[in-house]
């Protein structure tokens, strides 16, 4: 479709309205096109907190809640292993951020996703912030080694009900002092991006202006004809 | 929620001016299966395996590694490293005797002279460690080191292995099925479980070579 478009842009004498769908389609291509955020959220309890020396209010059984944001085209740092993959995310918007005993925690420098699919399964994030004081993982495992097929980027989070282990570990250093959180994953739900649902609809307007034009034009030139 | 004013923020901000090293509290570097994968435990590290450790310091273990068939965990190339497993294991499938990877190995150029390894469970390698480097005097393993409160394990049945350590060596509290540990004197060896414990053959064309007597103490030699 964008072919087509592409090339009404440089055969045809069209007008301004022509001109302004075409572009809307075009830029909705290109978007979609584009590297795309995809948000993932999760919730879990903590299961132990060994070292507190900055909080002091975190505790086992602590409800958390929180969501990362990574690149979908983010580019396997380890292609020479067709067994282990790295994927780096660094920047706006990419981020964990984790809310817990009413504390908010953000990692938002990078997130670096690892996939291990070998002897077992493995799925990491890892989240780095505040000039890396900040550390937020998940760590997750399946013995069996069936939930990846090779190391690409997984887009959405495998089934819970799939994992031997779901951990969540949260550590941050400030000033020599330091917290370590350890939990354990409860649930998992990927959240729609919003900027690719207001692409999809804004390339879907535009084609179909494109579309419309181009049916009222082919009228026009029938009843002429 | 997190209760900020702007005093709370200054002092956050003057404390956040100090931490200066990614999970390292006073020098202490945090490693886990993902910061395996995605590198930069120290600088130069690439992601994935092995974890490459290019500077002197304290690292531990916050979680297991897992390592791939036929790759080792950690390449030293400094001296003066400790790492404390922390309970932790780091394991990969049964080796091969042939071609079969080592668990933690020197880079070859950098003698890892003054290492220190504790505390957990090394399974799955032919041999945990290979610490040698080629010196202009000849091979030469690691010097002044120390392996504590370890479980070193191969598993392929039947194979026996062997953990050839330097001089000034100390060794304690090892159970090791699958492995001879054999040592340059003077060496310690203490309460060891082991196929065998003994004094390194000295070879000429090696830097390595027996300067006086080892003591071997209250270890438990056979078995496999």
């Amino acid at each position: 479709v964008c072919d087509v478009a592409d090339g009404d842009l440089q055969g045809r004498n069209i007008d301004m309205t022509n001109k302004l769908a075409l572009i809307v389609g075009l830029m909705s291509c290109a978007s979609l096109l584009h590297a795309a955020p995809i948000t993932l959220q999760f919730t879990g309890i903590v299961t132990q907190v060994p070292i507190d020396d900055i909080y002091g209010d975190i505790a086992a059984g602590n409800l958390f809640n929180g969501s990362f944001t990574f690149e979908s085209t983010a580019t396997d740092l380890i292609p020479a292993d067709p067994a282990t993959a790295s994927y780096l995310s660094s920047g706006v918007p990419y981020s964990m951020t984790v809310s817990l005993a009413g504390h908010t925690f953000t990692a938002a420098d990078s997130v670096s996703i690892g996939v291990f699919n070998s002897f077992l399964d493995q799925y990491t994030v890892l989240a780095l912030g505040s000039g890396a004081g900040v550390t937020l993982e998940l760590f997750l495992q399946d013995n069996s080694g069936t939930v990846f097929a090779d190391d690409s980027l997984p887009l959405l989070l495998p089934l819970l009900s799939s994992l031997t282990i779901a951990d969540f570990h949260f550590h941050e250093v400030v000033g020599g002092a330091e917290v370590q959180v350890d939990g354990q994953l409860t649930s998992f739900t990927s959240v729609p991006e919003p900027s690719t649902g207001l692409s999809i609809f804004a390339g879907a307007l535009g084609l179909w202006a494109i579309l419309r034009r181009t049916q009222r034009t082919n009228s026009q030139s029938t009843s002429r004809s | 929620m997190l209760r900020l004013n702007s005093r709370h923020l200054a002092l956050a901000l003057l404390f956040a001016g100090f931490a200066t090293n990614l999970s390292a509290v006073d020098g202490l570097v945090l490693i886990d299966q993902s910061r395996a994968l995605a590198g930069n435990v120290t600088p130069g590290d690439t992601p994935g395996f092995p974890i490459s450790i290019t500077q002197p310091g304290s690292y531990r273990l916050s979680g297991n590694l897992t390592v791939p068939s036929g790759q080792s965990a950690i390449v030293l190339a400094a001296q003066n490293i400790s790492i404390d497993l922390n309970g932790f294991n780091i394991t990969t499938p049964t080796q091969p005797q042939a071609g079969g990877a080592t668990a933690i190995v020197a880079n070859g150029v950098v003698a890892p002279n003054g290492l220190a390894i504790r505390n957990g469970r090394i399974e799955g390698f032919v041999t945990p460690f290979a610490l040698f480097v080629n010196t202009p005097a000849g091979f030469q393993s690691c010097r002044y080191c120390v392996f504590e409160d370890l479980f070193l394990r191969w598993g392929l049945p039947g194979s026996v292995a062997s953990i050839d350590l330097g001089m000034f060596n100390r060794v304690r509290n090892v159970t090791a099925p699958t492995h001879n540990v054999n040592v340059y004197c003077p060496s310690l060896v203490t309460g060891t479980v082991a196929t065998g414990v003994s004094m390194a053959i000295d070879n000429p064309g090696d830097a390595d070579t027996n300067l006086g007597a080892c003591t071997f103490q209250q270890n438990a030699i056979g078995g496999n």
